[in-house]
């Protein structure tokens, strides 16, 4: 033990891997959970979480903070490059703002990991940043080491709407369209990705270098996409070019095809309840998470707003009411988007050898008047309630 | 805990990232994937079940509601605060006894009875889909000032949206119209009526004014700063005076017909705000703008209703000194926009501790089913439960709009009521059953419909 580590005390730990653990010590050394249960070490510094409820930090599949940070306005919408409908080469990290007031706010719910995505106005928008809500002025620091790369694409109504207007005949109108654009762009990429390696290599594209990158795997893919129709067009391109759709988001109308989801191996990140702001997103039935997982599928509750990421566990409550049984749906919101991420290695449970990411609850979490407590991320305290008050810094 | 299937998924994903895992073009789909028994289950009724009364979710026209009935064993929220045990007897619609000595008729096993939750300010009716534009009736665009044009003259009693906000106990809302600056007259509606005649609590529930940046823009005579709003309004005020009450000197010539006043639909308009006949519904979240709200609204003696107040926190005592109510949606007070940099979570606490009037609404018309979740959000920030129950059960609304026909369940009160199967404002509870004025509500809409045709897959 190093003089760094802490005991969380009398704490009823939800490990999210396991079923509850009432009144079990947890023991953090150097950012590390280093024992869950038995005896509690001497000479280490104590916190006292009697009748309190200690889960693994909330990991939200879709932020769009520092893109698009607090106050909106012209002036700090960064999320969407829609200068043309493939923009892969743009890095959510590079239009990131760090001192986005929501992230403090995000810290003070309990969560502890993000992926930041460009907007959905393009067909590929762009490479995510998956972060840890670590306090930083910069965004290096926040950059969650070793999480695998990833990147976004959208389809149906948004792009459509984007460049549809547009009198260019380059640009797209219609969702046949859309997956004509994809398979040429990926066909291009397919040719630049055999060429790159060959003897006489293209001149490098930064575009096409991130989705060859895409076709050998090494880049996970977030769809956004509502409808049905929609994601049985993009495994069928998908399928041809041989790349793997690893999450589908908001995804309200998965459940319709859930089967087709679970043969692809590929999960959601949706809501408990929006619905009906567009077209896409009219059919969308808030049970449609718990049939989707019924089916195996792995489903992440995702917030897409700097607002509801505050309430994560209030999210989750709501897949309950909705079907989801209270085991899946606290998965929902760490363990299974850290799998969709790729990080369930280090985080999403409460686990020896996992980072010392945790939440601290006065209640239980799907409890809709609990608050979070404490929030530490590597065994660090990034937010406490009893020093700083309300995420808003009243008491 | 994920199923065996669930983790072998699970750990195919795993790999991802390291290796690409290569599917054919043409990969067999499991014939079916049906829902596990026990671990999907829903509260709604299933089609066949007398409560399903048909598809829309109206109570069927044809069919004669059954308006006398007893449901006894059950933990009641009255409205104002109290809780009793026990059960209600309805007699023709309206609550004829109710507690510890009603027994009898349906047992609803420990169950909560609460009068049903009534959204303080929505566009339901007035909006199908944010982005059809062929969808939108909530904004008389035509001229920045619009106090004449009517919500219950556009109110689509058949949106689909109603069914979905019912189908969790929200029984009825105040609709506003929005845009311009004085954007026209709200309505209390009912969520349970197949016409807008029978649908229409209160046609003239007030006059809603965007005051702040809210009230700026491009309209036809919309101001286009903040020095423009109070200005406009000011000159609207000054513009419809109160008549001058007869001269007792002046003489009257015998056999002469006293000449009516004639007003322009807008002019009586004005004329019943500046005689207090109609309330004032004024869109403020900045601190500031509450204060000239206020100061407004006292200068032309106009019965005033606040309708956001994000920052209201910080002006509380002004506003109870006041004793204008607050239509307050909890979550929307979020530091996202430049009129709402100082908003709280404490925010319903803090204006209820100083004795603010407040009724809750949820924001966003697809969603009034997160009324109940806004106002345990402000239980959590220190909002008394019962207070919250106040706010969000229609108990303030029916003070602020005396005469509306819910919000407190008591002997002679129309039988407006739902059930839960637990604490109402809880994310976790269902509502199960709800009535409005003794009749029973069908708790089946368009969403209820596609999971049933999607329960399993064919």
């Amino acid at each position: 033990m190093t003089p760094a580590a802490f005991v969380i005390l009398h704490a009823t730990v939800l490990p999210v891997s396991g079923p509850a653990l009432p009144d079990t010590p947890v023991v953090v050394d150097e950012g590390r959970i280093v024992q869950v249960g038995g005896a509690v070490p001497g000479g280490v510094r104590t916190v006292d979480a009697t009748g309190q409820y200690l889960t693994p930090g909330f990991i939200d599949l879709h932020s769009h903070m520092g893109v698009y940070p607090w106050p909106g306005g012209g002036g700090t919408s960064d999320g969407n490059e829609a200068v043309e409908p493939f923009t892969p080469r743009v890095r959510a990290m590079d239009s990131f703002d760090p001192e986005d007031p929501a992230l403090a706010r995000a810290r003070a719910g309990g969560v502890t990991t993000i992926q930041v995505l460009p907007g959905s106005a393009n067909l590929v928008g762009g490479q995510a940043a998956i972060l840890k809500l670590r306090p930083s002025r910069t965004v290096e620091p926040m950059q969650f080491a070793g999480a695998p790369r990833a990147i976004k694409m959208a389809c149906g109504e948004n792009p459509k709407r984007v460049y549809g207007g547009a009198t260019d005949e380059d640009q797209v109108q219609t969702r046949m369209g859309e997956l004509a654009m994809l398979r040429e762009e990926f066909t291009r990429a397919r040719e630049y990705a055999a060429a790159r390696g060959g003897k006489a290599p293209p001149p490098q594209d930064l575009d096409l270098d991130v989705l060859a990158d895409v076709l050998a795997g090494k880049v996970r893919v977030n769809l956004h996409c509502y409808r049905s129709h929609d994601i049985a067009g993009w495994f069928r391109v998908a399928d041809e070019f041989g790349f793997r759709i690893v999450t589908v988001h908001h995804a309200l109308e998965t459940y319709k095809v859930r089967d087709l989801l679970a043969a692809h191996g590929t999960g959601i990140a949706t809501w408990p309840d929006w619905w009906g702001f567009k077209q896409e997103a009219f059919d969308g039935i808030p049970e449609g998470a718990a049939l989707v997982s019924s089916a195996g599928v792995p489903v992440a509750t995702h917030s897409d707003s700097s607002s509801h990421v505050q309430r994560f566990n209030v999210e989750a409550a709501k897949m309950v009411r909705y079907g989801m049984t209270e085991a899946d749906a606290l998965e929902s919101i760490t363990l299974d988007p850290a799998r969709l991420l790729g990080v369930d290695a280090w985080v999403g449970s409460v686990e020896v050898g996992k980072t010392a990411d945790l939440a601290l609850w006065n209640k239980h979490p799907l409890d809709g008047t609990a608050l979070c407590q404490k929030t530490w991320i590597d065994g660090v305290v990034v937010y406490d309630r009893a020093g700083e008050g309300t995420p808003d810094g009243l008491r | 805990m994920a199923s065996a299937s669930r983790r072998d998924l699970l750990a195919g994903l795993g790999a991802l990232g390291a290796g690409l895992v290569v599917r054919s073009a043409h990969a067999a789909f499991p014939k079916d994937v049906q829902t596990s028994p026990g671990t999907f289950t829903s509260p709604v009724p299933p089609a066949g079940d007398p409560r399903a009364v048909d598809e829309g979710g109206y109570i069927a026209a044809e069919r004669p509601a059954r308006t006398t009935w007893t449901v006894s064993n059950a933990h009641i929220l009255v409205g104002d605060g109290t809780v009793v045990r026990g059960g209600v007897r309805v007699e023709g619609g309206r609550i004829a006894a109710l507690g510890p000595g009603v027994t009898g008729g349906d047992d609803l096993g420990g169950a909560t009875v609460f009068p049903g939750f009534f959204d303080g300010g929505s566009s339901i009716g007035l909006v199908e889909i944010d982005l059809e534009a062929g969808t939108h009736d909530e904004a008389e665009s035509s001229d920045g000032v619009v106090p004449a044009a009517r919500v219950v003259d556009a109110y689509n009693p058949a949106s689909a949206l109603i069914p979905v906000a019912r189908r969790q106990g929200v029984l009825g809302g105040l609709v506003l119209p929005s845009g311009g600056l004085v954007s026209g007259t709200a309505a209390w509606m009912c969520f349970a009526e197949a016409t807008v005649e029978g649908a229409t609590w209160d046609a003239a529930a007030g006059v809603v004014i965007q005051m702040g940046r809210g009230g700026t823009g491009g309209l036809p005579n919309q101001p286009k700063s903040r020095m423009g709003v109070a200005l406009k309004l000011r000159e609207l005020l000054d513009a419809h005076k109160l008549p001058e009450p007869p001269d007792p000197k002046a003489k009257k010539k015998k056999g002469e017909p006293e000449k009516p006043e004639e007003l322009t639909r807008t002019q009586q308009v004005w004329r019943a705000v500046r005689e207090r006949k109609r309330k004032v519904i004024l869109g403020v979240d900045r601190a500031d703008d509450i204060l000239t709200a206020i100061a407004l609204a006292r200068e032309y003696g106009l019965d005033a209703v606040l309708l956001g107040a994000a920052e209201g926190h910080r002006v509380a005592r002004d506003i109870a000194a006041s004793k204008f109510p607050v239509l307050l949606a909890p979550t929307s007070t979020q530091p996202s926009g430049w009129d709402t940099l100082q908003a709280s979570y404490a925010n319903a606490a803090r204006l209820e501790r100083e004795g603010v009037p407040l009724v809750f609404r949820a924001g966003g018309p697809h969603n009034l089913r997160e009324l109940p979740t806004e106002a345990c959000l402000a239980v959590a920030y220190g909002l008394p439960h019962e207070a919250a129950v106040r706010a969000a059960c229609g108990h303030n609304a029916a003070k602020v709009w005396s005469g509306l026909p819910f919000g407190t369940l008591a002997v002679d009160r129309p039988a407006t009521l739902a059930v839960a199967d637990g604490d109402p404002l809880q994310p976790r509870t269902r509502v199960l059953r709800a009535w409005i004025g003794g009749s029973e509500l069908s708790l089946r809409s368009r969403q209820t419909t596609l999971l049933e045709r999607f329960r399993t897959l064919r």
